[in-house]
């Protein structure tokens, strides 16, 4: 099977997850991407949604995110995650809280760069709630 | 001259005190332990979005890049975010920040620019209110929260951030102490906007922090990586740059808890120590009194017993 790198996924609280990895796939600003190792050097904004880690053939894991920021070096990929959760402890009242909280923002926002960010953040976030959680 | 009854008072009031600073020191204790390791978690997160602006290669020209970390090429009004303690009780912590900030602000008002202030934590505002009252133009407060959370330093630099594109001033500077271990907390002067290196201005640059300026000397060519960007330079700098604001007060929020802590951990130990050598002090005096005022009345009692 393909080679393996460096994969760290990061909140402001900690680091969530740090491991060799064969594959990890991310959702981002432009739809779900994967890296495989020796990828071209990438940044790129991650959205809502969630994160399938193949560490080897049959061992996955998987969290979701809340958007963030993805770095990828040859050797080496980092997701700064504003919060990530592993799939299982995924909470629906928590998500339907940053819905609320987005939308609150979502009135009284002034520049057309943070309301198109903020309506794209309520999508990614309610497709998250439908997929994962189903309601 | 103190009876013994006042004596006997005095030391039962001074045994209550050094109780209840044990107590704080205790709970100072326990706290510091949660607050640093919160603290050394929380660093790999605004390390590693450190790393990523060191390596964006910077060019003033590219309109691509944001005011944010650009700058607007003056610094006629500067913003100062100060962070304190909420609560005193722990030395000279608060104080400290104060004293740095406050000789940032009458540096900055001397070169005759217009300065405001926000402040997070209410003591750096009880003590800065008096000389730079009129400069306030926000107070935010923290203590509703049990815990410094990110998303609170997100909402705090999106406000920043708004202020900025109000064009309410051209130069931010953040104000926070660094823990580097439980005696020692540092204060510290960060610039955060505008954030990108070489575009440091007036003397935010000059004070801001030892790291920033051991980042600032790295020769401007040693390997950045060449970045494929998505969907364009633009749109991921515009995200970054708020994601490191929001790293660096939660970073600043974090150090502060710490720190805070530390010093009242400190404090508390100290005020035990002192109050212990004072109930000592005041046990001797009290016994010797008593031992006295024995002697005293056996003399009497014997001179008595001679007159007769």
């Amino acid at each position: 099977m393909a080679g393996k790198f460096q994969f760290d996924l990061i909140s402001p609280e900690k680091i969530v997850f740090s491991a060799e990895v064969e594959e990890v796939n991310i959702p981002g600003s432009e739809g779900y991407f994967s890296v495989l190792a020796g990828h071209m050097p990438l940044m790129t904004r991650a959205v809502p949604g969630s994160v399938h880690i193949r560490k080897s053939a049959g061992e996955a894991v998987q969290f979701i995110i809340f958007g963030g920021l993805i770095e990828v070096k040859t050797d080496k990929t980092s997701l700064l995650a504003e919060s990530a959760v592993p799939l299982a402890r995924l909470d629906k009242q928590d998500i339907e809280r940053r819905i609320a909280h987005a939308r609150n923002l979502l009135k009284d926002v002034r520049t057309e760069d943070s309301r198109s960010r903020l309506e794209e953040f309520i999508y990614h976030m309610s497709a998250i709630k439908s997929a994962e959680i189903g309601g | 001259m103190a009876s013994l009854k006042d004596l006997r008072d005095r030391i039962a009031s001074v045994k209550a005190t050094q109780k209840i600073t044990r107590a704080m020191q205790m709970v100072a204790a326990a706290k510091l332990r949660r607050a640093q390791e919160a603290v050394v978690a929380a660093r790999p997160y605004s390390a590693r979005l450190e790393d990523v602006l060191a390596d964006i290669p910077v060019n003033p020209a590219k309109a691509d890049m944001p005011a944010l970390m650009r700058g607007r090429g003056r610094d006629k009004v500067q913003l100062a975010v100060i962070c304190t303690a909420d609560r005193g009780l722990c030395g000279g912590f608060n104080m400290q920040i104060v004293r740095h900030a406050r000789a940032f602000l009458r540096a900055r008002l001397s070169e005759g620019k217009q300065v405001k202030i926000i402040t997070i934590g209410k003591k750096g505002a009880e003590m800065l209110k008096r000389e730079f009252g009129a400069l306030f133009i926000d107070s935010v407060n923290v203590s509703r929260y049990k815990n410094a959370g990110f998303e609170q330093a997100r909402a705090i630099a999106e406000d920043i951030v708004k202020r900025y594109d109000q064009q309410e001033f051209d130069v931010c500077t953040l104000f926070y102490s660094e823990f580097k271990s439980v005696i020692n907390q540092q204060p510290q002067a960060q610039q955060l906007i505008p954030c990108g290196q070489g575009f440091e201005t007036g003397g935010g640059g000059r004070a801001a922090g030892e790291e920033q300026a051991g980042k600032a000397t790295q020769p401007a060519g040693s390997a950045p990586a060449f970045y494929e960007f998505e969907p364009d330079i633009a749109d991921v700098l515009a995200d970054l740059v708020l994601r490191l604001l929001s790293a660096r007060i939660f970073r600043a929020l974090l150090e502060n808890a710490a720190g805070e802590m530390g010093a009242k951990m400190t404090a508390m130990d100290n005020a035990t120590r002192n109050a212990g050598t004072m109930i000592d002090s005041l046990s001797i005096t009290y016994n010797r009194r008593r031992q006295a005022r024995i002697t005293t009345e056996l003399i009497e009692i014997i001179a008595g017993a001679e007159a007769l």
